[in-house]
């Protein structure tokens, strides 16, 4: 009864699994792209995160699932090529989601330059927080030596990220603005100059 | 979409994360990760070439100056090289004479596999290289990865069916158990500092090190030879009260540019 009711809400149709396709194909392609191609470049093309970009995107542009889809896809293919242990990733960036979706509803005003800035700065800075945690559990249960340490790098290293994500996160959203506005003027043009009938 | 519908899918969602962690933890995704794995490495393998290349054009027009003043430098070790060398030849020398006359029967080694580089780490604080070969090539954990003739530059410490992931000694997780090339063959631990230079510490005070000296591996450690070069001391850190000093080691190898390494078998 439950399963019936929760299958009739979600409505598979043909959209949503386009929606879902879409989101698995370009999530795997930038992740592999991230990993294969932007690692072997030096600052900043190897700190920017495309997964990380995308999750705040979807939360300022209210598209929750664009967001925990990317998480998913794009999480899971990073743990395979990760060092902290399946899941590390997955989770940091399902955190990082709900992070920055509070930090949208609840603590920021505007939809500004700075406040989107903030937002994808702190996203990314909460991303690295989380992935150290993880890594300090690994350290207390595994016994494996932790990677944190107090060195000028290491202590940068979320404001580093915190700084390429924001602004990756600002260009795409000015980006898809000025996109959107654009058309919108070519198709909403003949609003402005009505036509007259004699 | 109804918000009904939209709060149940991300409850799925995130359900679907936690299954497959749980699917992993029990090993049911094995045979799948192993398939993605293999086809995944090979995409990432053109394209780490397609980045590494793209770097040195970038950087070319900038090195000018540094490929002069490197090539003098490499000159005046080259030479001091040869020395060592002429060294070693005669020690290989005399010690295959003594094993004629012991009768020892030399085995025929197993030649390495050589293994492309196919991503890196993503996480940041940890330094680790995907290679293209995995167990199927005989690739065990533990195993050393060497990389421009025989430098070590890491250790096997996750390994698939056909990939497998190597910790670069570089990073602060690594320890490989080293020894001096020095008359009195001092023993030591070679440590990775945040992936930037390799220390040799435990060191005893009264133990004679110098800048220059040559540092290989100790073979204490099970699957990893004697004799692999790992660098040269670079400084000698000591402090009056420690029973121990330390020594930076400055390998020859850069790490962020390793695109081709062997795995050779003991």
């Amino acid at each position: 009864m439950i399963a019936s009711a929760w299958s009739q809400s979600l409505s598979l149709d043909a959209t949503l699994m386009l929606n879902v396709f879409l989101v698995a194909l370009t999530a795997s392609a930038s992740t592999i792209l991230q990993v294969g191609f932007f690692s072997h470049l030096g600052f900043p093309w190897s700190t920017f995160s495309f997964p990380l970009v995308v999750v705040t995107y979807g939360v300022m542009r209210d598209r929750p699932l664009l967001s925990l889809g990317w998480s998913l896809v794009a999480g899971f293919l990073l743990d395979l090529h990760g060092f902290l242990g399946f899941g590390a990733e997955t989770a940091a960036l399902f955190s990082a989601f709900f992070f920055a979706r509070f930090l949208f509803r609840r603590v920021l005003t505007d939809s500004g330059s700075g406040a989107i800035f903030l937002l994808g700065a702190a996203t990314a800075s909460c991303h690295r927080l989380i992935l150290w945690s993880i890594d300090a559990v690994g350290a207390l249960f595994r016994g494996a030596p932790l990677v944190f340490d107090l060195s000028s790098s290491m202590l940068l290293s979320p404001f580093r990220q915190g700084i390429v994500n924001g602004l990756s996160l600002l260009l795409l959203i000015r980006i898809g603005a000025a996109f959107r506005a654009r058309f919108r003027k070519i198709f909403l043009s003949h609003e402005t100059t009505p036509i007259a009938f004699s | 979409m109804t918000p009904v519908a939209r709060s149940r899918l991300m409850i799925l969602t995130v359900a679907a994360g936690g299954l497959s962690f749980f699917l992993h933890l029990f090993g049911a995704f094995n045979g799948g990760e192993a398939w993605l794995m293999r086809k995944l490495t090979g995409q990432e393998i053109r394209l780490s070439d397609a980045a590494v290349s793209l770097r040195q054009a970038l950087e070319a027009p900038f090195k000018v100056n540094g490929i002069i003043q490197e090539n003098d430098r490499l000159r005046s070790q080259n030479a001091s090289d040869d020395v060592e060398i002429a060294r070693l030849t005669t020690v290989q020398h005399e010690n295959d004479e003594l094993r004629a006359l012991l009768g020892f029967t030399q085995k025929q080694k197993p030649v390495p596999v050589i293994a492309r580089v196919a991503a890196r780490t993503p996480e940041a604080g940890t330094h680790t290289i995907l290679l293209d070969r995995g167990s199927d090539d005989g690739v065990a954990v533990d195993r050393p990865v060497v990389a421009a003739g025989g430098v070590l530059v890491g250790k096997i410490f996750k390994v698939e069916r056909t990939s497998s992931v190597a910790l670069l000694l570089s990073d602060t997780r690594s320890r490989i158990g080293a020894e001096v090339q020095n008359a009195a063959q001092t023993q030591g631990l070679v440590q990775g500092e945040r992936g930037l230079s390799l220390e040799m510490q435990l060191i005893p005070q009264n133990e004679e090190v110098k800048t220059g000296d040559l540092i290989v591996t100790s073979g204490i450690e099970p699957l990893m030879p004697k004799g692999l070069v790992i660098g040269r001391v670079s400084e000698i850190q000591t402090q009056e009260k420690d029973p121990f000093k330390t020594a930076v080691v400055a390998s020859p190898i850069a790490y962020d540019r390793i695109s081709v390494v062997a795995i050779p078998f003991p």
